[in-house]
């Protein structure tokens, strides 16, 4: 009696893990300059495809660390538009970063700027977090707005950077704000792909625990969680994972947003199913902006950044004007 | 299927509160397999703190539990998972699972974080699902089914967990006359043919004469009265105890309790 919706939520996993790979296979095809498949294989080009394998590399981690920080920050806090650029994780996360180069330059960056970011992201989560609390109760709007507050203030922090910073450095921190896919120093993309698979990896071993926890701190700790601890571990692992992705790529906004909710409705709230869906499609959707950036006004690229913001604001402001149900609007 | 036996739950002397203030003075209950145990009294008499003390979530500030002969304490949250289930008032589920993706979270405790579910583990949810008769909705959304399906599947999903103890906050709180009625019939067959404890809170004084096996009366935090109907549905204790005048009516082998139409209440 259970099987035959599992057998449909099973199929369209299966379906959407195989279309992300397509895409993202497609993805290292995308760029300056339509080349056929074979040319870009063929050995005088081998530069290219390594720039470009890198890039979609990088798109593809920072995408599905993205989605699966959003899914795991929307299960906690209980809260559909829960989502760390809007929580103002990814601003602090930058300006963690931001300092960690503004200290130890990028000649430490590749190990710095991940700790760092992860730092500025961590202290923001538990800002935004406390700012929001009123009487033990943090209602879901007031998060919002404590995220989209805290944010700005990282964001004039970050711009403050700029002014103050020589003309080089202007350009390593100015890419924060937009949220870009170039890769400058592989060493980072290893590190932060690293860093980011544990982390996938330890939220998906949580997967039973989200469902659990979804359903509130009550339930979830008469199964037999210490709720509060595992909320703890949780919310790090997604400040991690969208930390790690901001000290690579910057500001990517929103992704941890729409990505959860299609995958949502394609295969259902069941975390089993939602984190692979999410990831894949996460990794998909950022590399296939960030392709599109590099063909639709060449020769000019557009940080992907810029896509995902125009994309996720409509679905942001749809999602905070729906009214659905009580489906999150007055979740404790 | 649990295969533990059938065990009692024993309370000793509890005493508890929130931030210094004391809520429970004192208490001391004992609720044998098979028998529902209904917990009355006004708002704020500690019904719910006690619910909570005896599902082991909460520790006491003072006196013991026990679960047969062992104390609550020794287990391990997953490990008393297994054994006492709990259904809390006023759940909000915020995303549309299915009504037998929130029984199957009833297996948490046998599964753990990403487990497949086994044969054992579908089998049970089946099961839960039977025994509240939501078998056919099993794949329907909780969002598209009444309020007193959803207190239904909640019930499923705690008898997922194969508990012996089961704990209910104010089950009928939300539910018409009708839901209300059925589930607490529900409970007592339960309780009767898996030889559950069961011990629930309720505000439905002539609904808990009915169905419960036993009852007990919190006063301020302190036992008022415990045992049969007579024991504890007496007039003047009731009274004394809500601060409302309240009768008593018993005709057919029915009871009524009803709020007395007095000068003094109409009064005010």
């Amino acid at each position: 009696m259970i099987a035959p919706f599992m057998k449909r939520a099973t199929h369209n996993l299966a379906a959407l893990l195989w279309i992300s790979l397509a895409l993202l296979i497609f993805a290292i095809f995308l760029g300056s300059g339509w080349r056929e498949p074979w040319t870009l294989l063929s050995s005088e080009y081998r530069s290219i495809l390594a720039l470009r394998l890198w890039r979609v590399l990088l798109g593809a981690v920072c995408g599905a660390s993205l989605a699966t920080a959003g899914v795991v920050l929307q299960a906690i806090l209980r809260n559909p538009l829960a989502e760390p650029y809007i929580l103002g994780v990814s601003a602090g996360a930058g300006v963690g970063a931001a300092t960690a180069i503004a200290f130890g330059g990028f000649a430490l960056g590749a190990l710095l700027l991940p700790l760092g970011g992860f730092a500025g992201g961590a202290i923001s989560l538990f800002a935004v977090y406390l700012l929001a609390r009123v009487d033990s109760r943090t209602a879901p709007h007031t998060l919002i707005l404590a995220g989209v507050a805290w944010g700005a203030l990282c964001s004039s922090i970050l711009m403050f950077f700029v002014s103050r910073s020589s003309a080089e450095g202007l350009h390593a921190v100015s890419w924060w704000f937009l949220g870009d896919l170039q890769v400058y120093d592989p060493r980072l993309v290893l590190i932060v792909t690293a860093i980011n698979a544990l982390g996938i990896v330890a939220v998906a071993g949580q997967a039973r625990s989200l469902d659990a926890l979804t359903l509130g701190d009550d339930i979830a700790s008469h199964l037999g969680l210490h709720a509060e601890r595992k909320k703890i571990f949780l919310l790090g692992l997604a400040t991690l994972l969208a930390s790690a992705s901001v000290s690579a790529c910057g500001l990517i906004a929103f992704v941890g947003l729409i990505v959860p909710h299609v995958a949502r409705s394609l295969v259902g709230p069941e975390h089993r199913r939602l984190i692979p869906a999410s990831l894949a499609l996460g990794a998909a959707f950022l590399a296939l902006t960030d392709g599109l950036g590099r063909i639709l006004f060449y020769p000019v690229e557009v940080p992907v950044g810029i896509f995902t913001a125009l994309i996720g604001t409509p679905f942001f402001l749809a999602l905070l004007r729906r009214k659905r149900r009580a489906m999150w609007s007055h979740a404790p | 299927m649990n295969h533990t036996p059938p065990r009692p739950l024993s309370a000793l002397n509890l005493v508890d509160g929130y931030r210094k203030v004391p809520i429970l003075h004192d208490i001391s209950l004992t609720a044998m397999p098979g028998e529902v145990l209904g917990l009355l009294g006004p708002n704020g008499a500690g019904k719910t703190t006690l619910l909570r003390l005896l599902s082991g979530v909460r520790a006491p500030w003072s006196g013991r539990i026990l679960l047969g002969e062992q104390p609550l304490s020794a287990l391990s949250p997953r490990e008393r998972a297994k054994h006492i289930a709990f259904v809390p008032q006023g759940v909000n589920i915020p995303v549309p699972f299915t009504v037998a993706n929130v029984v199957a979270m009833g297996r948490l405790p046998y599964t753990g974080g990403w487990a497949r579910l086994t044969s054992d583990d579908e089998a049970a949810v089946a099961r839960s699902l039977e025994h509240v008769g939501l078998t056919a909705k099993a794949n329907n959304s909780i969002h598209d089914i009444s309020a007193g399906e959803q207190q239904r599947a909640l019930l499923a999903l705690a008898l997922a967990q194969e508990p012996r103890v089961l704990l209910l906050d104010e089950p009928t709180a939300h539910l018409d006359l009708h839901h209300a009625w059925n589930l607490m019939r529900l409970v007592g067959e339960l309780a009767q043919k898996q030889q559950l404890v069961v011990i629930l809170s309720t505000h439905d004084l002539t609904l808990a004469a009915a169905t419960c096996t036993r009852l007990a009366l919190l006063d301020k935090g302190k036992l008022a009265a415990e045992g049969s109907r007579e024991d504890v549905l007496r007039a003047d204790l009731l009274t004394q105890v809500y601060g409302h005048p309240l009768s008593v009516t018993v005709a057919q082998g029915q009871w009524w309790i009803h709020p007395a139409i007095t000068a003094a209440a109409t009064r005010d």
